[in-house]
């Protein structure tokens, strides 16, 4: 008697884990599904200028005060910028159509910068010089460094003139696009 | 007697003054370790000036993008695991004495059509339809950069040329993930969408697409882009 029920709530119970191992998985799956879907993300940018740049990164580490000698460090790097509008917010509403007088008025954000890349086989160690009692470089520490030249780049995106010279281009190519078309006015404004 | 009695007073004395000394030890030591834990901060570089090299104009509509993360892994031989002891170690002990690397990459490929290699032919109009044969899409921009990379493990010497090498395998790999995705197809839709709104806006009634070779509309898709 005592045996059966044992057996009975056994065989619940294997039921249940595998209930509970089946709900999982799903879960699981449909988690890593989703993931996968958002991995690709829709866009609409227009990249109307690239600018290569190059850059020094250097650093002299003097190190605390129980650390005896410094350790000097120079690298190089290469990064392409580019810029151009984000159209992901244009609509129908921002272009308006004079048909009688084959005018055309096309509304765009302003410029702004889309991507930037540092190509690791462009990043050189250019110069290191380390004292006997310091350790060397490690590719933590020079990643580290990287990074921050990787943020003076950014920075410095408002002063390399980059964005006029993106609006200039994107002006220049919706003028081109719909002179073609058959307009005989094109006006491009930022907003 | 008054020797035993002197010898205890020193003992009394003294016990103490070693307790203090051993505490003021301790706590100095929890103090500069404490300070030094606050004072270490990043090493700084310096401010230096960007040379701009080349400028290129561009006509590139990116319309999907994909991420992923990367575990990139290097070893290579180094003087110990090359001599005898590091091999009496390895195979006495079954202990790995090579250099190790091991990189956790974070990267985005771009994907959509470059416009500047539409033909004057590429667009053509029959009466109220244009006609357009967009480019093939193609990976616009593969981006690893340094704070996309963590460096999760070391040993051993790894100089930059090494570190470089192991990061560029980043890019093949998100490249071949991209490809097996699909996210040149999903450009090319994108585009498509794009560029027909952009004509609608401007009044055309009728968008039809000469697609290229590798792309086979799903059925039915076709009538998205007529309207």
């Amino acid at each position: 008697m005592m045996k059966g029920r044992l057996h009975t709530v056994s065989v619940i119970l294997l039921l249940c884990i595998l209930t509970l191992m089946q709900g999982c998985s799903r879960g699981g799956s449909d988690k890593a599904l989703r993931q996968e879907i958002e991995s690709i993300t829709s866009m609409k940018e227009l990249g109307l200028v690239e600018y290569r740049v190059r850059k020094i990164i250097k650093a002299d580490d003097q190190g605390e005060w129980y650390k005896i000698g410094d350790r000097k460090i120079l690298l190089s790097c290469t990064a392409y910028l580019k810029a151009g509008v984000d159209l992901s917010s244009f609509s129908a509403e921002d272009i308006s159509v004079d048909r009688s007088e084959k005018k055309i008025t096309v509304t765009l954000p302003h410029a702004r910068l889309l991507s930037l890349s540092i190509p690791p086989s462009e990043i050189r160690q250019e110069f290191d010089q380390v004292t006997l009692l310091r350790s060397e470089f490690s590719a933590k520490e020079r990643n580290a460094l990287l990074r921050q030249g990787e943020r003076q780049i950014r920075a410095s995106v408002p002063s390399l003139g980059i964005l006029p010279k993106a609006e200039e281009n994107a002006r220049k190519f919706f003028e081109s696009t719909f002179y073609g078309m058959g307009f005989t006015t094109v006006e491009v404004v930022f907003q | 007697m008054s020797g035993e009695m002197e010898r205890k007073r020193i003992t009394l004395s003294v016990g103490p003054s070693v307790f203090l000394l051993v505490g003021v030890l301790l706590a100095g030591f929890f103090l500069v370790s404490s300070l030094e834990k606050k004072k270490k901060k990043e090493l700084t570089i310096d401010n230096t000036a960007l040379i701009t090299t080349r400028i290129r104009d561009l006509g590139e509509m990116t319309t999907a993008c994909y991420y992923d993360e990367i575990v990139l892994t290097g070893s290579k031989k180094n003087a110990f695991s090359e001599s005898t002891l590091g091999s009496l170690v390895r195979d006495g002990f079954g202990k790995d004495v090579d250099d190790h690397l091991a990189i956790i990459a974070k990267g985005t490929v771009r994907a959509g059509i470059d416009l500047r290699k539409m033909e004057t032919e590429s667009v053509r109009f029959s009466g109220d339809t244009a006609i357009l044969r967009l480019p093939s899409p193609e990976y616009l921009d593969v981006i690893v950069n340094p704070s996309d990379f963590e460096v999760f493990a070391e040993s051993g010497r790894w100089g930059q040329g090494e570190v470089s090498r192991l990061q560029d395998k980043a890019r093949e790999r998100l490249i071949s993930e991209a490809d097996y995705v699909g996210l040149k197809r999903t450009a090319y839709e994108g585009a498509m969408e794009a560029i027909s709104d952009l004509l609608k806006a401007c009044g055309v009634s009728y968008i039809r697409f000469d697609h290229p070779a590798f792309y086979f509309p799903m059925p039915g898709t076709e009538a998205l882009y007529k309207r």
